[in-house]
């Protein structure tokens, strides 16, 4: 069976093609990270948006995609987090049996629902309004979250990692997003372990990769 | 997709008396033949009257975030909770075979999957929060827009799987139970889904799969989208 190659496309940001690239990054896959330009975010670096846009394999027009060619065929994969599943499982990055692949999803899903309260309460704000925003959502919402994750974390205590013994998508979704809302874990020391081990396992792609403002 | 082995396990879901996001798991275990305990709740704050009491859950300190759904899952003396809609769903899915035969399908079932969950969330923000006078018009665009182009995408993901009755590879899959879930969300559709033949077609296919179920379930209300939670009160 060959070898499948891979192309993902996105804006040349983090955002929401950066778990994929760190699910690479973490299994050590090659693939090719077409990035593209975002003016109206003031990202100017990258390909034009426009003809890819128009080509109609967007299946909801939207990016990520990710381009899985195997042999002959090539298979367009949208949508962020079925791209992240879909590279979780090739890389067996998804825990070992239907239960741990739960608990992946569970914390998965909640640090989306936090991404979601930060975007609401803080990024949609006007830029002036900010800095008091985020500072009231790292005191109010963010620690509440943070102490469920304490919890989950807890019911794995002899691990560096949220599930099984070693990293998964879930500790890399947790890590990101906690870059995305600019949290500190500190206050949360088994979250930060993770965190901490995440960042050490990805310390080359981490210092390597394109700046991004988010 | 891999299938539990070993001793039976037993289940037990706890959510609101609505359809809402445990929708999905009670039609997985209505599909899957397997049973289940359908625990259902009060909430007078949302109006909902008949039910357990929720505050006694709310007060056990087991839901890891204070929100329902919930599924207990016990085997051998072994008890695991899951919370998170999705996450229950993807589960089940899982353990009774409805994910796909290949990490490809799956992919295209979760990517189903979210397109309904966008659409969902568009339904809300676009329809349901509409101010009373803008509604009508709201619902125009809505379906002449949001709408058709989420049809239109899913008629071609179906033109990719041509010779079979259901969205992804040969027989009903989650990605089917979230489309037919999330169309029960976004108000009156069925004019417009004539306008998308192959798909109006899934539609009665699940829709006779679930016959029986659909004609015995409890008359609740829908509740608004399949993934999010209905927010417990703090």
């Amino acid at each position: 069976m060959s070898e499948a190659t891979y192309k993902l496309h996105y804006f040349n940001v983090r955002a929401r093609a950066e778990v994929a690239r760190l699910l690479f990054a973490l299994a050590n896959k090659q693939y090719e990270d077409v990035r593209y330009a975002l003016p109206r975010f003031g990202v100017t670096e990258g390909k034009d948006f426009t003809p890819l846009k128009e080509s109609g394999i967007l299946p909801f027009g939207q990016v990520p995609v990710l381009e899985v060619t195997k042999g002959d065929k090539t298979q367009v994969i949208s949508q962020s987090h079925a791209i992240e599943r879909f590279l979780a499982r090739e890389f067996g990055l998804y825990g070992s049996s239907n239960l741990e692949a739960a608990r992946i999803d569970e914390i998965n899903e909640g640090a989306v629902d936090l991404w979601n309260s930060y975007a609401q309460q803080v990024f949609m704000k006007p830029q002036e309004e900010q800095p008091e925003a985020l500072k009231k959502f790292l005191a109010e919402t963010f620690p509440k979250f943070a102490a469920v994750y304490e919890k989950f974390k807890n019911e794995n205590p002899e691990s560096h990692f949220f599930v099984g013994k070693s990293i998964t998508y879930a500790d890399l979704m947790v890590f990101h997003v906690g870059q995305g809302i600019k949290a500190e874990w500190k206050d949360f020391p088994n979250v930060h372990k993770v965190t901490e081990a995440v960042a050490k396992t990805l310390e080359k792609y981490l210092s390597n990769r394109p700046p991004s403002n988010f | 997709s891999t299938q539990s082995t070993g001793s039976e396990h037993s289940y037990k879901l706890h959510f609101f008396n609505v359809k809402g996001s445990a929708e999905l798991a009670r039609i997985l275990f209505f599909l899957s033949k397997k049973p289940f305990e359908d625990v259902r709740y009060a909430n007078p704050g949302f109006g909902l009257t008949e039910g357990e009491d929720f505050s006694v859950l709310k007060n056990s300190g087991i839901l890891p975030f204070g929100q329902v759904p919930i599924l207990e899952v016990e085997q051998g003396g072994n008890k695991r909770i899951i919370s998170q809609s999705s996450a229950i769903a993807r589960y089940l899915a899982k353990e009774f075979g409805f994910y796909g035969n290949s990490n490809i399908e799956a992919a295209r079932i979760d990517e189903i999957a979210e397109g309904v969950l966008d659409l969902v969330s568009a339904y809300r923000k676009q329809v349901q929060y509409a101010p009373m006078d803008e509604k009508e018009a709201a619902t125009k665009k809505f379906h002449s827009e949001t709408f058709s182009s989420f049809c239109s995408t899913l008629e071609k993901f179906k033109k990719e799987n041509p010779d079979n009755d259901f969205l992804v590879g040969k027989s009903i899959s989650l990605a089917d139970v979230v489309f037919f879930v999330g169309l029960e969300s976004v108000g009156q559709i069925d004019q417009v889904l004539k306008n998308f033949k192959e798909i109006e077609k899934v539609r009665q296919n699940i829709a006779t799969l679930l016959e029986k179920y659909i004609a015995s379930r409890p008359q609740t209300r829908v509740n608004a989208v399949s993934y999010t939670h209905l927010r417990a009160h703090e």
